[in-house]
């Protein structure tokens, strides 16, 4: 009953108070589909494995994509045409691949812990690869320039827990 | 009416509440900071030392925070909004109104904690194509699309009807951020969950399990307010208009009385 | 400590952020309050008994 009494604003005034968040609404239903578009359209944001990466490595040639595995020891701190990089063999379910990583590593890089590798393949070697004492040295190498480490969600401080790094034979 | 420096929205019993909860986050921030240890374990093939470091001290904001922005606020809000479409009640609508708003803030926090752990931890601060975040970023932008929606003068029905759409349409995201991790395992650099596989314990679970306390005691102290808040805010509309009817009334009878 | 620019930052902005939003809640519900008959701020003026809460 009080609603039909009630003065209410006039029509131009109700629409000016009505647009300011009309056009809050309008922007944000322009991010989700913004945020929809570049997470479903962007096909370098699928992760392959490094098993995976070197089955395909025909198809893959010339693309970028990203890559999960994990860094062996014996890393090398290097420079490549003139930018500091860190060569190293990476793994995943016994499959190993070179990597040249262009940039400087993630805080947390080490051995042992997976990362997520974007670059593409490369056809050649470099020299440094000759130093590392698990490298794969199969006339191909990936040449990579984006680092995101993939942390575990164990907080647990045994260290019973099986690895990546040892379904790479790198136990014995 | 109200005391001098004390909310309008307290009544013994919250203030009671008020006064856990920030003990409860003073004794949150000292187990925190000054009683857990760091993430440091060994790594079990290389022997070097692994972990998150100091960053995992953010956890357990982030955690908590976690499981009331993105999904318990959203649910209240989704359930108050059901209760507002059968029962067409304001109480159900206000009650939507105070989870969304608190959680909106608790799921905007979740993803700038997220961002300033990313970046030590995983070397980004922000990672687009990562699944958990872009779901936790579209159900923010619905939820900040829901308060919008409320300040859009409208029938007060109206809006609450449409306000209620909305927090059920936002709700159907709840399950996809939850189950993200595991459907889009390749796409997606979050980890799994910790607490549902139980890879935690002693002291780092006791303190996150604390965290998880103190924050729902926080959110419920929070809600409680800004229901007060919006039961006033309806008052006060009522009140406007009955005041406009006498107003109105009084200058009917005054012309009535002049004419005749 | 490691990270501790991340860790205050993370915190602060925390803190910073629920504390405005509390003194924002606290500021409408007085200055609405005002505008609200007392007999009808319920959780004030009534037993605790008859607030939903």
């Amino acid at each position: 009953m009080t609603d039909d009494l009630a003065p209410s604003p006039t029509r131009p005034e109700r629409a000016k108070r009505r647009r300011g968040p009309i056009a809050v609404i309008v922007l944000l239903l322009i991010a989700v589909a913004a945020v929809l578009f570049v997470t479903l359209g962007d096909a370098t944001l699928v992760f392959y494995e490094v098993n995976e990466v070197v089955e395909q490595r025909e198809e893959l040639v010339e693309k970028r994509f990203r890559v999960v595995g994990t860094p062996l020891p014996g890393i090398v701190e290097t420079s490549v045409d003139g930018e500091s990089a860190v060569i190293f063999t990476f793994c995943a379910a016994g499959t190993y691949a070179d990597v040249a990583h262009i940039g400087d590593p993630a805080e947390l890089f080490q051995p042992g812990v997976p990362v997520v590798l974007q670059g593409e393949w490369v056809s050649g070697s470099l020299l440094e690869f000759q130093t590392l004492p698990n490298a794969a040295r199969d006339g191909w190498y990936l040449l990579t320039d984006h680092m995101v480490v993939k942390h575990d969600n164990d907080y647990r401080t045994d260290q019973d827990r099986e690895t990546d790094i040892e379904s790479c034979g790198l136990k014995e | 009416m109200f005391k001098q420096n004390q909310g309008v929205t307290s009544s013994p019993k919250s203030r009671l509440l008020g006064f856990a909860t920030l003990l409860g986050l003073v004794t949150l921030f000292v187990f925190a900071f000054f009683l857990t240890d760091p993430d440091v374990r060994l790594h079990p093939t290389t022997g070097e030392e692994i972990g998150q470091f100091d960053a995992v001290r953010l956890l357990y904001l982030h955690v908590p925070m976690a499981i009331i922005g993105p999904y318990l606020a959203p649910l209240v809000g989704a359930v108050a909004s059901v209760g507002y479409l059968i029962k067409r009640t304001p109480w159900w609508d206000v009650t939507a109104n105070a989870a969304i708003e608190v959680g909106t803030i608790f799921c905007g926090l979740v993803l700038v904690q997220g961002s300033i752990w990313g970046r030590p931890v995983w070397n980004t601060w922000w990672e687009w194509g990562d699944v958990r975040i872009m779901t936790t970023l579209i159900l923010f932008l619905m939820l900040l699309g829901y308060l919008a929606l409320r300040r859009i003068v409208a029938d007060e029905h109206k809006q609450a009807r449409r306000s209620a759409i909305v927090a059920l349409v936002a709700a159907i995201n709840l399950p996809i951020i939850n189950r993200s991790v595991e459907w889009w395992e390749s796409r997606t650099l979050h980890q799994k969950s910790t607490l549902s596989e139980l890879k935690i314990e002693d002291l780092t679970f006791f303190t996150l399990m604390m965290g998880i306390v103190v924050f729902l005691m926080l959110f419920t102290w929070l809600v409680l307010h800004r229901f007060r808040l919006g039961w006033l805010e309806k008052e006060s509309l009522e009140q406007e208009a009955l005041t406009a009817i006498a107003e109105r009334r009084a200058e009917a009878t005054t012309n009535e009385e002049e004419t005749s | 400590m490691t990270h501790l620019g991340y860790l205050i930052a993370g915190w602060g902005i925390t803190l910073i952020v629920i504390l405005s939003y509390i003194t924002s809640v606290f500021r409408r519900a007085r200055s609405v309050a005002s505008r609200v008959p007392s007999g009808r701020q319920r959780w004030m003026t009534s037993s605790e008994s008859e607030i939903r809460d």
